[in-house]
């Protein structure tokens, strides 16, 4: 009975130990003279079925309201952007993006670059929600719906929960 | 002839499984290994913006990707670099990666 709860104990411990490792592989937080800068690393979180996935990373200065979301998507053809739009619970918000880049990638498609800006409080509540937004990325009159499914968007947002913590409380 | 190509194939085997993906790293696991060290810095100053950039191998036999500075600079529309980090990752020589993260603005 002993040796069953030393090993669960150590079980246990292990678990916690390995979560947090896996929260420090999801972000990287760099000091500087003006704040700390964070970077959440490139994820493949939301998907549409004919595009396939939505590459997602982030960068927030501690001193600044807004977080700079860049993101990667494919399509058959060249389709510049010109916004994104989130839709989570009651929230919708729509934001003009930047190019990055537009570029060939394999299989005959185009590789789409981008990257906005979106206020701190609204990511906030993006990444609140219980289940996946619904992410809209603008081509003038074409819209493309990306979403995340629900067991990824579950683990996720929890690990971004933490690292909006973690910018909360340095 | 059987016996000549069995061990052709024998060796060709062994020489294959013998290999092992590897990436540069300050210290080594040959278990795992998940490292992050400094590669470059310069004189400029704060940044504002993060690229990333990849390769990896599989058991050293099959490489692929593009991670020069270029690419993780281009990934974030970076022009000018503050400072540059990678992070090397291999699972028992299996699976190795080198991945670069380029701070600038």
């Amino acid at each position: 009975m002993k040796k069953l709860l030393f090993i669960l104990l150590t079980l246990v411990a292990f678990s916690g130990s390995a979560y947090c490792q896996n929260i420090k592989k999801a972000y990287m937080a760099r000091q500087q003279e003006n704040g700390t800068l964070y970077f959440i690393v490139p994820q493949e979180v939301f998907s549409n079925k004919e595009n396939g996935p939505l590459t997602l990373d982030m960068v927030k200065l501690s001193t600044s309201d807004t977080v700079r979301l860049n993101f990667t998507v494919t399509c058959k053809d060249i389709s510049p952007v010109d916004s994104v739009s989130f839709e989570a619970s009651e929230i919708t918000t729509r934001v003009p993006v930047e190019k990055i880049f537009i570029r060939p990638a394999k299989k005959s498609a185009w590789e789409h670059r981008y990257s906005l800006l979106i206020p701190y409080q609204d990511m906030k509540d993006i990444f609140a929600a219980d289940r996946s937004p619904a992410v809209y990325v603008h081509s003038g009159a074409v819209e493309t719906r990306y979403v995340a499914k629900d067991k990824i968007w579950k683990g996720y947002s929890e690990k971004i929960r933490t690292i909006l913590s973690v910018m909360s409380a340095n | 002839m059987k016996k000549v190509i069995l061990i052709a194939g024998v060796t060709l085997a062994a020489l294959f499984m013998s290999s092992c993906a590897s990436t540069k790293s300050p210290v080594t696991g040959f278990v795992y290994m998940d490292v992050k060290a400094p590669e470059a810095v310069t004189a400029n100053g704060n940044s504002s913006k993060v690229g990333t950039a990849k390769v990896q191998s599989i058991l050293g036999i099959v490489a692929t990707g593009d991670a020069s500075i270029e690419a993780a600079a281009t990934s974030a529309g970076i022009s000018k670099i503050h400072h540059i980090d990678y992070v090397a990752k291999n699972i028992l020589g299996i699976v190795a990666s080198y991945t670069i993260y380029v701070y600038g603005e």
